[in-house]
Order: C-alpha cells, then structure tokens, then sequence
C-alpha cells in the first residue's frame, strides 16, 4: 500500500502529468494513422526518455502504448482502414456504421469500450501481479528455462501459420541475441574482433530497424497515401446506457478474452479482437448483422484489444516476459534505465511497478477524455501528408539510434536490422518471435547452464520437477497441434461436409 | 514455394555457418559448467532443422508478389537515401546531412508537386526543431560529423 501510494504521488506530480498527456496524445495519433502503431510510436519516443528518470520515461512511453492501441479504431471507423493490427475486426462493423451516417455512435461505442477494457485489464494486474511475483520467486531455472521455452515456441507456432517458418525465426532472434558476451563466464562471442559487438546488438537500434525505419520503407514502397475526405458531425456522445446494458455479458467475455490472449507472450491485441469479434458473432442472437454495423462487433473488438494491454503488462513486470511487442520494448526501456525485470522487480523496485499500472490508468482516462473531446479532429489526424510525417520519423529513427549509445555504429545496426526485417517479411517469416527469441536468449542460456550445473549436468530436473514439466508439455502440445491440426480440422470439415451431402 | 525454398536453405546454411563457428569459442571451463559452446550449438542446430523444414514445406498457398516493379524501385530510392544519410551523419554530422535528406524525402514521397522554398524552409525547421527537442531540452547528444 505504501509504494502504491508513493507511485501515485509520484503519478500526480506535474511533469509525470504532462508526459503521460504528450504520450497519450502522441499515441493517439500514432494508432489512428495506418502503417503507425503504437510500437512504432513506441520505439521513436524511447530515446527521448534517456535524459529522464526510469518512472516519468516509462510514463512517456505508457501513454503512448494505451493511446496508441485505442487510437486505431479512429480510422478503422471513418476510412475502413484499421490504424492499427488491434482494430482490424473493428472496422467490420465500425466502418459499415459510419457509412450508414452513424458516425458518432460507432466512434462513442470504441471510445467508452476502449476505456473499459484497458481500465479493469489494469485493475486485474494490480491485484493479480504480486501474486504471479511471489510464486515466481519459488521457480528454480529449470522452471525458467521451461517458461521462456514454452512462451518462444507458443508465439512461434500459433501467432502466425507454419510452424517451422515461426521457430526458424525464434531461433533467429536467439542467434542474435548470442552476439557480444557469453553469460556467466563473460567470454567473447561472434564479435568477429570488434569492440562495438562487444556488448552485442543494441535493442533499440534493432527495435527502431525493424518496426520504425522498416515500416517507412515498406509503406513508401507499397504506393502513395490514399487521399482522406471525411466529413464528421459531432453531436452528443453518441452511446446510451441502454447500449451498454444490452451488451454486458458481450463485453464481459471480450473482456476475458483479450486479457488472457494479452496475458501470453508474443500474441497481443492484434490477435485478440479477430477472436474476441469470431466469439461474439458466433454467440449472438443476430449474427447476420455482423459486417453491417453490428454494435456488438465493435464492442468485442474494442473491449479486447485494449483488455490485452493490462494482459500484457503482468508478464512484463511479474516473469520479465513481454506479453505482445509493445511491452518487449517496454522491457529495453526498462534495461536502458539500469532497472532489471523479472520476478525481482516488484522486491527490488516496487514504486516503479505500481507506477507502471497507475501511468496506464491514468492514460486510460486521459484517452477517454481526449477522444470523446477531440471527435472533430479525427478526420485533420488523418489527413497529415505522408512525406512530412515520414521524411521526420526517419529523422527521429536514426537520432534515436545514435542517442541510444552515442555511437554511429548503432545507426549500422538500425539499418542492418532493417535489411533483416524486409528480408523476413520476403521470405514470410515473422517478426515477433525474433524479438522474443533475442530478448529472451540471454534468459535461456543463464537458466539452462544454471540448471545443469545444480543438477551436475543432468537434464532430468527439467523432465521430473513438476512445473518445469507441464510448461514443456504445454510447448510440446502447441508444436504438435501447429503440425497436425489443420489435417484434423481438415478430417473434421470433411466429415461435417460429408454429413451434410446425406 | 520458391521463397519457402530459398528461405529454407538460407536458415540451413546460417545454422551451419552458427554451429562451425560456435567450436572457436573460448571454454574456460569452469567447473560444472557446460560452457559457452552448447547454448550456440542448440540455436544452430535448431535453425538447421527448421530451415529443412521450410525448405520441405509442401501444399502452399499461391505466392503473391512482395512488392511491383515500380514498388522495388521506390524501396531502391528509398534504400540509397538511408544509405547516404547514415554516412551524411558521420561525416557532415546532424546539422549538415538531416535538412538536405529532408529535402530530398520530402520530394521523393508524394505525388504532388511542392515548391522547392516551402520544402527547404519545412527541412530546416524540422532539422532545428528536432535539434532544439534533442540536445537542448532532453540533452541529448546529436551527431556531430567528423569533417565539419
């Protein structure tokens, strides 16, 4: 209660206050303009926090995480185009429900879903994190080891089609992340004789390569930004209580929904509202009305996407495990400020923790104040040109990259990293196991060669130590699903198709 | 199929070149330690069998194509600006290398036409005012180039 009350006190003091709003704002804008997301925004605002103090850094960079993931349902709404990954199945319904001249409604129902979701995700990781940090004190490394085994391969094999092609990648980032010096004896690794590789790959020099100056480069070279014409008349809030009563148990499973997708690693909200919207059609009194404007659809969608952002923050401060990609950079920005996460991190710096939540409430009510306010200039949002917009975050990419060490090497590993990214996305591979896999290798190896030497070599404790075993045999059981499952949902529509023909 | 394929046996050859590599680390040996070699070893053999695995990969859907023609060439364009960017900031330093890359980008995203005055005027006040944000604000150092 003490250091609660202290992160609040901290919370509330002007300049804390201020970098929430210029990161809730930044965020904001970030997640309505398509092609931005909040990991972009971000990864370019990082830098800006290394002359500040890790408490108001993180509050810069948790505004624009909770601003950023509501954001996206603005241009979802008005053009039809998700601003972010997070609001893909909002567009379904939001998009058809503007063209009907419902504007305001669909923009209301987001706003207050939004709200609703990232608020009590963040009420549950308050109550729920110094539990998760307690019973991770009792795990051992192989209990570690297990975790960030079965975290790598359940993002590999479920976030994104093959399997191999999702473990080649975490094996990717884990080769990566083997670059600079070797744990617990400090030798040389894969420097190739250069001092700079000494301490291995920047995280934010890759983090910026591949989410800001990668994005850029493949936008640009996907066309020229679509010309925005909207027109918005804003009268009331747009929402009834009557609305939101008709939808509770809707929003209540949504809710759920998206703070346990958020909860595992890797997968995020851009997973949660497709499977949050997939539910509540398939539950509903109305599905035909799904794809035409259906409140429903926008209320699942929104409550989900912004539920995993309270999701995704219990493993980040509880494990040391980000719960989606916002949060893997959120852990480099707690690295860069000399704070190291894990289960420590609540005995070690429990003011920052309670800050953390506090920050992202706060910029929760900030964004529902904002938006609701601001409902007329979510169109001029949308209509920034793309060359300035861009032509200054390569500028702030690169400034970032330097300003992360002073080192214009850092600005070779941006760009080195970029060149990997646009490779992957060529050869299909997907990113956010690559991420994992390099923050996490550093974890693996110290807790494997840890656990070997307790056990004098042997594997047998990863095998027969209770926890250690049911997180591998959770990691099996996804790999296993990832390569036979679709032959039996296949056996399975066959059958059903079969049945049906008699 | 011909991605997965190239894919596949660019992993495989990586995880080869990871696991050759990984035998001239330094073991110190410390005592019941495994060593700094088996943890690179696991990653490149790991890479080697999915490599092999994506390489094998059959039943695919029909590829589309990554990006046009003229898609490749914008990413070209683009690809040479940060090029010489990178090496504007070492050289000439941030004051210098940023308004002229502004300028350029400024020209080369976007359709319409923007008199040059406007775009020099926007690339230095961007320049100055990321500047003043950076060093004098944040102190955070800039670039400062080895010619100039």
């Amino acid at each position: 209660m003490q250091f609660m009350l202290e992160s609040i006190g901290i919370l509330f003091q002007p300049v804390s206050l201020m970098l929430v709003l210029m990161g809730t704002i930044v965020g904001i804008i970030f997640g309505a303009i398509p092609g931005l997301t909040a990991t972009t925004g971000v990864s370019l605002l990082l830098p800006l926090t290394f002359g500040l103090n890790p408490e108001l850094g993180m509050a810069l960079l948790l505004g624009v995480y909770v601003g950023g993931v509501s954001g996206g349902f603005i241009s979802a709404t008005l053009l039809g185009i998700p601003g972010t990954p997070a609001s893909i199945a909002t567009c379904f319904d939001a998009y058809p429900l503007c063209k009907k001249g419902q504007a305001v409604k669909a923009l209301g129902t987001g706003i207050t879903a939004s709200f609703f979701g990232t608020i009590v995700s963040i009420l549950i990781a308050v109550l729920v994190s110094p539990l998760i940090a307690d019973m991770a004190l009792k795990l051992g490394p192989w209990e570690y080891f297990s975790l960030c085994v079965c975290a790598l391969t359940l993002v590999a094999t479920l976030a994104k089609g093959d399997m191999f092609k999702g473990l080649s990648s975490a094996f990717l980032g884990i080769s990566f992340s083997l670059v600079g010096l070797s744990p617990i004896d400090g030798g040389p690794r894969f420097n190739f004789g250069s001092i700079q590789l000494s301490g291995g790959f920047d995280i934010l020099a890759m983090i910026l390569g591949i989410f800001a100056v990668k994005q850029i480069i493949k936008d640009f070279a996907d066309g020229d930004q679509v010309p925005v014409d909207v027109s918005l008349e804003v009268s009331g809030l747009g929402i009834t209580l009557k609305e939101i009563t008709a939808n509770l148990w809707n929003i209540v499973r949504s809710f759920f929904i998206g703070l346990w997708i958020g909860f595992l690693p890797g997968m995020g909200s851009g997973l949660s509202n497709l499977v949050a919207y997939a539910q509540a059609k398939q539950s509903s009194r109305h599905p035909e009305d799904f794809g035409k404007g259906s409140l429903e659809g926008i209320w699942a969608s929104e409550v989900a996407n912004n539920a995993s952002v309270g999701g995704a923050i219990i493993p980040m401060v509880t494990l040391g495990i980000p719960g989606d990609s916002v949060t893997a950079i959120l852990l480099g920005g707690l690295m860069i400020h000399g704070i190291q996460p894990g289960p420590l991190l609540f005995s070690n710096n429990p003011v920052t923790v309670y800050f953390i939540f506090a920050a992202a409430a706060l910029s929760a009510v900030i964004t529902l104040i904002l938006q609701f306010g601001g409902m007329r200039a979510f169109p001029l949002i949308l209509k920034i040109p793309q060359r300035f917009l861009y032509s200054a975050l390569i500028v702030m990419s690169f400034v970032g990259a330097f300003a992360s060490n002073n080192s214009t090497f850092n600005i070779w590993i941006m760009l080195f990293f970029t060149v990997i990214a646009v490779l992957m996305d060529l050869g299909g591979l997907s990113i956010s196991p690559m991420i994992l896999g390099f923050i996490l290798g550093p974890m693996l190896e110290i807790n494997l060669r840890r656990g070997l030497t307790y056990s004098s070599g042997s594997f047998t404790p990863f095998l027969t130590r209770p926890v250690s075993a049911a997180l591998l045999a959770v990691a099996v059981i996804s790999a296993l699903y990832s390569l036979f499952g679709h032959r039996l949902q296949r056996r399975r529509k066959l059958k059903d198709e079969g049945r049906d023909g008699v | 199929m011909k991605k997965s394929k190239i894919a596949g046996l660019i992993l495989s050859v990586l995880g080869i070149c990871i696991v050759a590599f990984s035998g001239s680390i330094i073991d110190p040996k410390l005592e019941n330690d495994v060593g700094p070699r088996l943890f690179p070893y696991i990653a490149g053999i790991g890479l080697i069998i999915c490599g092999v695995g994506v390489f094998l990969r059959v039943g695919e859907e029909k590829e589309k194509a990554y990006l046009s023609k003229e898609g490749w060439l914008r990413l070209l364009r683009m690809s040479v600006l940060m090029l010489a960017y990178a090496l504007g900031l070492l050289s000439l330093g941030y004051l210098m290398a940023t308004p002229i890359m502004l300028f350029i980008s400024i020209k080369i995203m976007g359709k319409s036409v923007i008199s040059p005055v406007k775009t020099a005027a926007i690339s230095l006040g961007m320049t100055f005012l990321v500047y003043i944000v950076f060093e004098r604000v944040l102190h955070v150092l800039l670039p400062p180039g080895i010619v100039i």
